[in-house]
């Protein structure tokens, strides 16, 4: 496709600096779209293999751990707890009221939503996007 | 010391002063500056960049400093007929240019937008991507504005150099644009720019009437399975393969996509940490600063204040539009595949800018629904665009 492209380019810049066909933009506009297309449909499937393959490596690891970890027992869960939660930059207290306020606008009780991760976002000027 | 020397003295300062030289394109263009520093400081309108962008025009549109010695920037060194001819002579710039001119060799030659990029990859999650990989469809759906104003420009008569610049303004991207922009048509860098930022800003007006208009209740209503967990794994070879995979296959993507994902290695490799926190903010501010007050700075009344300007304008809010709708119009198409299984809505947010796209597809989706919380599912779609207008600024880099 690279090398399509580049013999392209080439006639094409030429003709760059002057105006374009009508018809010779629809092809542009065409291909353009269909490359976009086309590129972002391999990685799909790139990762939807990448997430079989790691899924299968986790399957595989897990095995092992598990048998080790068997005589010394886990921290007991709180009950109705899903599992850990982990926290960047953030307090326990605020990861709390994070929580319950997600619960509470949610409607749902605490113990059946999962939280796997709180992370305070850096946003100085606050709402504005990444400067791009 | 007499009357005559001081009524000289007098006389050489008023000469000097730029009040004689105020023509009425210089206080047109100063009352544009004020009007873009008014919306990026009182309306927080892409504050970051347009307060940069806005001033940089001012300080270039003054009478007696767009030229000389006092001149901050002086456009003859960049966009002369000798330049168009025989290319940008360096030497002459870091000879006789002002701050402006040496910031704006940043932009020429494309290093700002690739370490903003780096800064961006830093910020950037892309798991809801890799939770659901059909989101990419929509990123690369969000992308028919870019193409659309391309024909639209090709149609008015633009050359195939400027109506590729301003194609790109409908990926929602700013650093993409002045990449693709300082390439093909730099004589136009500051009227892109601001189209680009003020309608990234103006996202939040433009997008909700265009969803509401291709979306029924029923499907704004929808609400979307949780995300599965994406392995740290997965976070770490997803930068490396994609740079692998896509720059093989289009390789003048490589500056702006590698840059990102070199960013998002930092972010996810969990070795360089302190990498990652200067990308994130030291750098990203730094070059940020650097951008908007040379691009902005390009912005002189000679090539700003004419037709094609309105014309880049007019395109721009069309291209966004398009891309809004073929996010959508893909989103309805997957919502009909999959059974309603995805809510249309977040196929908006594949227009890149990120994260105010997603935003708005959040709270779209909520004003229908008080219990749908969309925003990690328009995240995808989201990062995607990056990805997508991306690979559409190599294409056309490659092909114009």
């Amino acid at each position: 496709m690279a090398l399509f492209l580049a013999e392209n380019a080439q006639d094409a810049a030429k003709n760059a600096a002057e105006k374009v066909a009508i018809g010779d933009g629809f092809l542009y506009a065409l291909l353009g779209f269909g490359i976009v297309l086309l590129v972002l449909v391999v990685l799909m499937g790139f990762i939807y293999l990448l997430s079989y393959v790691a899924r299968k490596s986790d399957g595989l690891f897990a095995k092992k751990p598990k048998q080790e970890a068997a005589p010394s027992a886990a921290p007991a869960l709180a009950p109705g707890s899903s599992g850990n939660v982990k926290l960047n930059n953030v307090d326990d207290r605020t990861a709390a009221m994070v929580m319950a306020i997600v619960a509470d606008e949610m409607q749902t009780p605490l113990n059946e939503l999962r939280f796997i991760s709180i992370k305070e976002i850096q946003d100085a000027d606050g709402g504005e996007s990444l400067a791009k | 010391m007499n009357a005559e020397n001081v009524s000289n003295i007098v006389k050489g300062l008023a000469s000097d002063s730029g009040f004689g030289a105020f023509t009425w394109q210089s206080v047109v263009m100063i009352v544009i500056a004020c009007i873009l520093l008014f919306l990026g400081i009182s309306k927080k309108f892409e504050p970051l960049l347009l307060v940069g962008i806005a001033f940089g025009m001012l300080i270039t549109n003054l009478p007696g400093l767009s030229s000389g010695d006092n001149a901050l920037f002086h456009s003859e060194l960049w966009f002369s007929q000798e330049v168009a001819d025989h290319g940008v002579n360096y030497a002459n710039v870091l000879h006789n240019g002002g701050l402006l001119d040496l910031l704006y060799i940043g932009v020429k030659t494309g290093i700002y937008p690739c370490l903003i990029f780096i800064g961006v990859g830093a910020m950037t999650d892309f798991g809801p991507m890799l939770a659901n990989p059909k989101s990419l469809i929509l990123g690369a759906a969000a992308q028919l504005g870019i193409y659309m104003a391309l024909i639209l420009a090709i149609i008015f008569g633009f050359t195939g150099n400027v109506a590729a610049s301003v194609a790109i303004i409908g990926g929602a991207d700013g650093p993409t644009a002045i990449f693709v922009t300082k390439t093909l048509a730099p004589d136009k860098l500051g009227a892109i720019a601001i189209a680009a930022y003020s309608y990234m800003a103006l996202i939040p007006l433009i997008q909700p009437p265009i969803m509401r208009a291709l979306t029924t209740k029923k499907e704004r209503m929808i609400k979307m399975d949780q995300l599965r967990t994406v392995s740290k794994k997965e976070k770490i070879i997803f930068p490396i393969a994609v740079t692998v995979l896509v720059c093989i296959l289009l390789p003048s993507v490589a500056p702006l996509l590698g840059c990102l994902m070199f960013g998002n290695l930092l972010k996810e490799c969990g070795v360089t940490e302190r990498l990652s926190d200067t990308a994130q903010n030291a750098l990203m501010n730094i070059v940020t600063l650097f951008l908007g007050i040379s691009v902005g700075a390009t912005a002189v009344y000679t090539s700003f204040l004419t037709k094609e300007t309105l014309m880049i304008v007019g395109l721009g809010l069309l291209a966004f539009c398009f891309s809004t709708a073929g996010g959508v119009l893909m989103g309805k198409l997957m919502c009909w595949i999959t059974k309603g299984k995805i809510n249309p809505l977040i196929g908006a947010a594949g227009v890149s800018a990120v994260p105010m796209a997603a935003r708005v597809a959040h709270n779209e989706g909520k004003k229908w629904n008080a219990d749908n919380y969309l925003l990690m599912h328009a995240m995808g779609p989201n990062v995607a665009g990056v990805i997508g207008s991306a690979v559409a600024a190599g294409f056309l880099l490659a092909v114009f």
